[in-house]
């Protein structure tokens, strides 16, 4: 790959690749092609799956790196439980101090969290966070230091976490059933994906966690190494700076921290930290790091580190005030590569200018601001205060950028150049300098890739990353590895991690280069780290050499490398091991052909999805082929059979049950499904249907509810039909698509639809369950009770809820005079007679108790009502409405509420003759 | 996380666009006047603006055509159904009250319009790139002081806040982040249509990611259908789908397929207006008679590809057992350099040179495997069709040149693979040739037996004989044997 190959483009515009797109490509001619006899084709992006597999990142080994809470003492987080050791962050209680609402969110994510967590037995709620008085001196307000220009009070101090509108809603796990607390977290990543108010995002944030290589100027005389350091923010308010060594002695072993963090005290929030980078063509690092507060711009020195007890001598260069520019808060700084003492910054409205750290001077004063290389890119259309600053490719040019603008400074020959106007679809999102040539700009839209060397900038090659372009909290993170390191034939790896405030998800780009020639790598890798839900506010890589990481014995080894990141508003930071997934990716090939498997996506909005979910069968339902229609009546003989089997037994349970009636807890609920084993095939849908119907009627006077069709097929179609027959055709007439198996898989869904919704539930434990629930009540709440019906009339309007709940009392109160032990003996004896089935018709009129009634339930109920309005006192107590509530089907409650309804209008009546 | 690909408009969503329009075109104005580049009467701005207005020389034509439809619409007003015409609508003059000062009118009927009748809105790049060192411009070394700073803002605020006094509590808090330099991020809508498309999406980009075609697959076919989605801002999705599951699954078209139809159904014949206020952008997503669209590009990329690739050659592209791929894509191209926007489009002239060196390629190599077995007539006609090809290459590569000055490609190595095109004709056929040529005839008798009977046949001989050949290269060395000059005669006979 040679003689000046690049991929053929437009100028300005560059290869611009995409998902899917991989246009701009070079051809290789047959001659050439024998040296790499593979490709005919150089593409801009990589199609080659091979090459694709070794760049698919996953990220393993989560683990605590640094835990500020320990170092500091001042703790922004609380222990929640015991749990919270394996948990951390995932496990966030919060609690609204506002009185309107009352809820209490625990959130706990992932299965692994969920697991530990003991969802019975001891409760992990605790309503108020243990509170600690706060040393921190963020709170003080102080003489000398200018109010930040924030008219509001910081997030931090308010301490009450975004989880206000994103976790709404008391997500409380008292079951351990899987479909319970599936759908509780699912209704959470539900409420995390569509945050309901519009977030307001600092950009100013930058970084609280850096690393980087220090050389320090005795180290350099005495010829020794750079050494790693990690520099982060820490406190209550993010004031303490605290820096610490990197033990990357042995390559096998994570890194960790090495012996003590220097803290310092800056009174005023980090909102962003540099370690200078200088040249490659130097070969050394820089012994100073830069932090920007809100107000004011301190430079660390490190004057000595002591290898052996791994302690650091630190200088602070003292405060640059904002008011040494123009008043605005510094929001970026660089450093010259090539002069290690000189620098320059850039403020809120884009005002720059140059800076030296002088030798010699007062102990506080050693940074110093030039007076005439100043300037200003301040754009009255420009609103946001992000703004960044990198050197160029020259010694003498500076490049600023600002969310739609990118100039390049010549600030010798005193010229700019507007590069970039991003005022129209998109805005610039991230501008990283790799080295004296490569610069990556992630804007809403694209991760480009710039050359800023030569005549001209060049854009190289950019990739349409697709990620949300509203989303403003967007950062990037570039690591370069050689390819050699990766084991693979390039010459050098452009990893462009893009990360999210608002999302957890990692985008990982890798771009890859071969002398002149960038092209990018396919398909981006998605990186979701365990137990993040919010967004990240800092992603950092360790400089370590690329390790391989073996993840069983005969596994493959794997190229990766560590990253440290932190959670917004968290203050662990954790490290993760970055690697290809080369070894993952066939076994989750394998599994499980047969239904969509999300098993191998592995992600938050898919994991909290209910299983029933994400096993859906690819396939549409068929019945079998050895099918005989001359057999049909049998097998529904055999059904009503099998059907009047499985509800007789649970008769007998039922009847058992309320033998002990102080023990009555509610009505217990069943379906068709749950009865039988359902029928293989039904062809003829109204001779399934009159089945099902008369053993509805059968067994309706054994106070048994039945959930009507016509609720199920208002919930489909929206139409009340009160025929299975009729239901049937019209859903084929929606489902007809002209395929020779329609009608069998209507058929089939229809079944099964109808198999596993129509609820049955006897009611004859309601009365009892009202009466319990009355005697449990407190005399207050009784006498509430007992007053409920006195009201008169034109209350009955207001509250559909006390309507409903008043007409289901007096439904059950009905039943209770009804309730015989004899009548379960009666069905007892009465199903072995039940042979063979008669001719549909001839079984509904002779089943029917009383003559003449189109609807048997709702017309036996009208008799109850009467006798109930007779019988029973008016102030008997309405408590079913409590338990109604908490009833666990819906479709009985549905079906009791249309005939509450009806219901109504009888009783209504009735009153008005009384 | 991922980008929705529908265009999200509500009316909080409205009302925040606008006063943000609002309060920039007002900082601007400030801004503007203190610098004092503005007139005293305030009619019109600063140079960026009168840049992107329309040119001195049209003005004249412009003020007559307007002062003919004021007249006109005067005259329908009395008439009483002045608002009724859409024709005379023109949105720059539906109040006759604020005619005096057409520039104040202009921000109050659409500031959003207005902040972008500043700045261009281009087709190629979502930013609009200036790359050129030479264009640059004096630096500004003045800086902004706080306290200037303060006026522009706070004149801008009473401005803009003087004709939003009604605005929601929320869409002033969000109005107060945006003025003290915070970002709002916009949730979507709750409404459950948004909701159902931002999970359909999410889990499309998450599939693609995860590599489960399958699943994307669905996602994708249930996402295109519904309303409101726009394909064009998906194909790339739908194309990388495709891709990985048009092998292994039949029944599914190939992206290739799949490009040309939306390559046929959208066309790039419209023109782009830059006075209209879009949602959605159009570098990656449409075409315009100034612009092709991406996915005409990439469809004549990828049938390039297919056209090269040996693999997957099934019997319906075959046409008389000969590769019509090429040959057909080269027809669609000469057609389409006819009309713009292609005849302008300096990639279209760059992927039809390509094809002329991919057919230089395979004529020459072919020459070269079977140079022996040719008389000497035929020689000359297979010679004179690689001439023929490198010349066209040449030529396109000169229009490529000439249609976009800013079109980069590696010149030398494409000049290069020409050279060494040529010097294969030119190559005299030793031993190694000669044994090369005696396998091949071996391996494929009734290939070169009936291209020999038949002269005109040549171009049209059958790719399979020098596929073989490829692996034979290393094997003979013949990479090394290019330092022969193409100017030896020897080989003619």
């Amino acid at each position: 790959m040679d003689r000046g190959q690049f991929l053929p483009s437009k100028k300005n515009v560059g290869a611009q690749l995409g998902l899917g797109i991989r246009n701009s490509a070079l051809y290789v001619a047959s001659t050439d092609r024998s040296q790499q006899a593979d490709t005919k084709w150089i593409f801009g992006a990589a199609k080659n799956s091979a090459t694709n597999d070794s760049f698919l990142l996953i990220v393993t080994g989560k683990e605590k790196f640094l835990d500020n809470n320990s170092g500091t003492g001042s703790s922004r987080d609380t222990k929640v439980n015991s749990d919270w050791e394996h948990t951390g962050d995932d496990l966030l209680l919060s609690s609204t101090s506002d009185s309107e609402s009352e809820s209490i969110t625990v959130y706990g994510t992932g299965s692994k969290a969920r697991d530990e967590l003991p969802l019975e037995g001891t409760d992990p709620l605790k309503l108020f966070r243990d509170v600690r008085l706060l040393p921190d001196s963020g709170y003080e307000t102080r003489v000398d230091s200018p109010v930040t220009p924030l008219t509001f009070c910081p997030g931090q101090i308010l301490s009450v976490s975004d989880a206000l509108g994103e976790y709404g809603g008391v997500e409380r796990g008292g079951d351990r059933n899987l479909s319970e607390s599936a759908s509780f977290s699912e209704k959470g990543s539900f409420n995390r994906n569509f945050k309901l108010q519009p977030q307001i995002v600092d950009p100013t944030d930058v970084c609280d966690i850096i690393t980087g290589m220090i050389h320090t100027t005795s180290g350099l005389r005495m010829n020794s190494d750079a050494h790693q350091i990690v520099a982060y923010a820490s406190g209550e308010t993010q004031s303490i700076i605290n820096f610490s060594l990197v033990d990357t002695m042995d390559a096998n072993r994570p890194s960790k921290c090495a012996g003590e963090v220097w803290s310092y005290d800056l009174q005023s929030k980090i909102k962003n930290i540099v370690v200078p980078e200088f040249s490659p063509i130097l070969n050394r690092a820089a012994d100073v790091i830069a932090v920007l507060t809100e107000n004011s711009l301190q430079v660390f020195k490190v004057k000595f580190i002591e290898r052996s007890s791994s302690t650091l001598s630190i200088e602070n260069l003292g405060p640059c005030k904002f008011s040494n520019l123009e008043d605005f808060a510094f929001v970026d700084i660089a450093f010259n590569p090539w002069d290690f003492n000189e620098f320059a910054v850039i403020d809120t409205k884009g005002n720059w200018t140059l800076g030296n750290i002088v030798k010699k001077g007062p102990r506080h004063f050693r940074l110093r601001l030039s007076g005439n290389k100043r300037g200003s890119i301040y754009d009255p259309e420009e609103l946001s205060s992000w703004h960044k600053i990198a050197w160029g490719a020259e010694y003498s040019s500076l490049l600023l950028v600002s969310r739609s603008r990118l100039i390049e400074l010549n600030f010798r020959r005193r010229l700019q150049l507007d590069v970039i106007e991003a005022k129209s679809w998109s805005s610039l999102r991230d501008f990283t300098r790799v080295d004296d040539q490569i610069a990556v700009l992630t804007t809403s839209k694209e991760i480009i890739l710039i050359d800023l060397k030569g005549n001209d900038i060049k854009r190289l090659v950019s990739w349409k990353h697709s990620l949300d372009p509203e989303d403003v909290s967007i950062k990037a993170f570039v690591r370069t590895v050689s390819g050699a390191q990766w084991s693979c034939q390039y010459e050098r790896l452009f990893f462009v991690f893009v990360y999210s405030g608002l999302k957890p998800g990692i985008l990982v780009h890798v771009f890859f280069q071969n002398g002149l020639l960038f092209q990018s790598i396919g398909v981006p890798s998605l990186l979701q780290i365990d137990g993040i839900l919010s967004g990240l506010s800092c992603l950092a890589s360790l400089q370590t050499p690329v390790e391989f990481h073996q993840e069983a014995a005969n596994a493959p080894q794997t190229p990766g490398f560590e990253c440290l990141f932190r959670e917004i508003g968290g203050s662990m930071i954790w490290r993760v091991v970055v690697h290809s997934a080369r070894s993952h990716l066939h076994p989750t090939k394998a599994q499980n052909k047969n239904s969509v498997d999300f098993g191998g996506l592995d992600s938050p909005p898919v994991r909290n999805v209910n299983k029933d979910f994400i096993d859906l069968p690819l396939s549409l339902p068929s019945a079998g082929k050895d099918y005989d229609a001359s057999n049909e009546e049998s097998l529904f003989q055999q059904y009503g059979y099998d059907l009047s089997d499985g509800m007789n037994k649970h008769l007998v349970e039922w009847a058992k049950d309320l033998e002990n009636p102080q023990e009555v807890r509610g009505p217990k609920c069943y379906s068709f499904a749950g009865l039988a084993e359902p029928i293989s095939k039904v062809e003829n849908m109204e001779e399934f249907g009159s089945l099902l119907e008369q053993f509805k009627i059968h067994y309706q006077d054994q106070e048994i509810s039945f959930t009507d069709l016509t609720t199920l097929s208002s919930l489909i179609i929206q139409e009340n039909v009160a025929e299975l027959g009729i239901l049937y055709n019209k859903l084929l007439q929606c489902w007809s698509f002209g395929f020779p198996d329609d009608k069998d898989t209507t058929s089939e869904v229809l079944k099964s639809i109808i198999l596993k919704n129509t609820g049955i539930c006897s009611v004859a434990p309601l009365p009892f369950v009202a009466k319990n629930a009355y005697n449990e009540l407190s005399d207050s709440h009784r006498e509430i009770i007992n007053s409920w019906d006195d009201v008169s009339d034109e209350t009955e309007t207001i509250i559909p809820l006390s309507e409903i709940s008043r007409n289901t009392h007096t439904q059950e109160d009905s039943n209770f005079p009804s309730v015989r032990a004899s009548q379960q003996n009666l069905s007892k004896s009465r199903n072995p007679k039940k042979k063979a089935l008669p001719p549909p018709r001839a079984l509904q009129a002779a089943s029917q108790p009383v003559p003449g009634r189109s609807h048997p339930s709702m017309s036996q109920q009208q008799t109850y009502s009467q006798d109930a309005s007779n019988i029973l006192p008016n102030t008997m107590a309405p408590a079913f409405s409590l338990i109604s509530a908490s009833q666990p089907v819906p479709t009985l409650s549905d079906s009791q509420t249309q005939n509450s309804q009806r219901h109504r209008k009888k009783k209504k009546r009735v009153k008005g003759f009384g | 996380m991922f980008e929705l690909p529908a265009v999200q408009n509500s009316k909080r969503i409205r009302t925040i666009r606008k006063l943000r329009y609002q309060y920039i075109n007002a900082l601007h104005r400030e801004h503007a006047k203190t610098q004092g580049q503005i007139n005293a009467d305030g009619t019109l701005p600063t140079p960026e603006n009168s840049a992107a207005e329309e040119t001195s020389d049209v003005d004249a034509d412009r003020a007559s055509t307007l002062i003919r439809k004021r007249r006109k619409r005067r005259s329908l007003s009395i008439l009483g159904c002045a608002d009724s015409d859409s024709e005379l609508s023109d949105t720059e003059l539906q109040d006759p009250d604020a005619q005096d000062d057409p520039h104040r009118h202009h921000f109050q009927q659409d500031s959003e319009k207005a902040f972008y009748a500043r700045h261009e809105k281009p087709q190629e790049t979502f930013e609009s790139w200036n790359t050129d060192r030479r264009n640059a411009v004096p630096m500004i070394s003045r800086t902004i002081s706080y306290a200037d700073c303060k006026h522009i803002e706070r004149s801008a605020h009473r401005r803009t806040i003087a004709r939003n006094t009604h605005i929601s509590q929320a869409a002033h808090l969000q109005y107060s982040a945006i003025r003290s330099g915070q970002e709002v991020f916009m949730p979507p809508s709750f409404g459950y249509h948004s909701v159902h498309y931002h999970q359909l999406s999410e889990l499309l980009h998450l599939s693609i990611l995860s590599r489960n075609w399958e699943n994307a697959y669905r996602c994708f076919s249930v996402l295109i259908r519904l309303p409101g989605i726009d394909v064009r801002s998906l194909w790339g999705a739908g194309v990388a789908i495709l891709d990985a599951l048009s092998q292994s699954k039949k029944g599914i078209a190939t992206s290739t397929d799949f490009l040309g139809w939306l390559s046929s159904i959208y066309t790039s014949r419209s023109n782009f207006n830059h006075s209209m206020n879009l949602s959605l952008d159009p570098v990656f997503r449409s075409g315009s008679k100034t612009h092709t669209a991406k996915f005409v590009i990439s469809w004549l990329w990828e049938t390039l590809f297919d056209a090269c690739s040996d693999i997957n050659l099934s019997q319906t592209k075959m046409y008389d057992g000969i590769d019509s791929r090429l040959p057909k894509l080269m027809e669609k191209l000469s057609e389409m350099i006819l009309a713009p926007p292609y005849m302008e489009d300096p990639e279209v002239w760059f992927i039809y040179a390509v094809c002329h060196l991919v057919c230089a390629d395979k004529f020459s190599e072919r020459f070269c495997n079977q140079g022996d077995g040719f008389s000497g007539l035929e020689k000359d006609i297979a010679r004179n069709q690689v001439v023929q090809h490198i010349t066209n290459t040449q030529n396109c590569l000169k229009k490529c040149m000439v249609k976009g000055a800013d079109f980069n490609y590696p010149e030398r190595f494409l000049q290069e693979q020409l050279a060494s095109f040529e010097k294969r004709l030119y190559f005299d056929g030793n031993a190694d040739q000669s044994q090369m040529e005696a396998k091949s005839s071996e391996d494929n008798t009734s290939d070169s037996s009936s291209s020999n009977l038949d002269t005109q046949e040549l171009p049209a001989a059958d790719l399979s004989s020098f596929i073989n050949e490829d692996e034979d290269e290393d094997y003979f060395g013949r990479s090394e044997r290019v330092h022969f000059g193409f100017d030896s005669d020897e080989s003619s006979s």
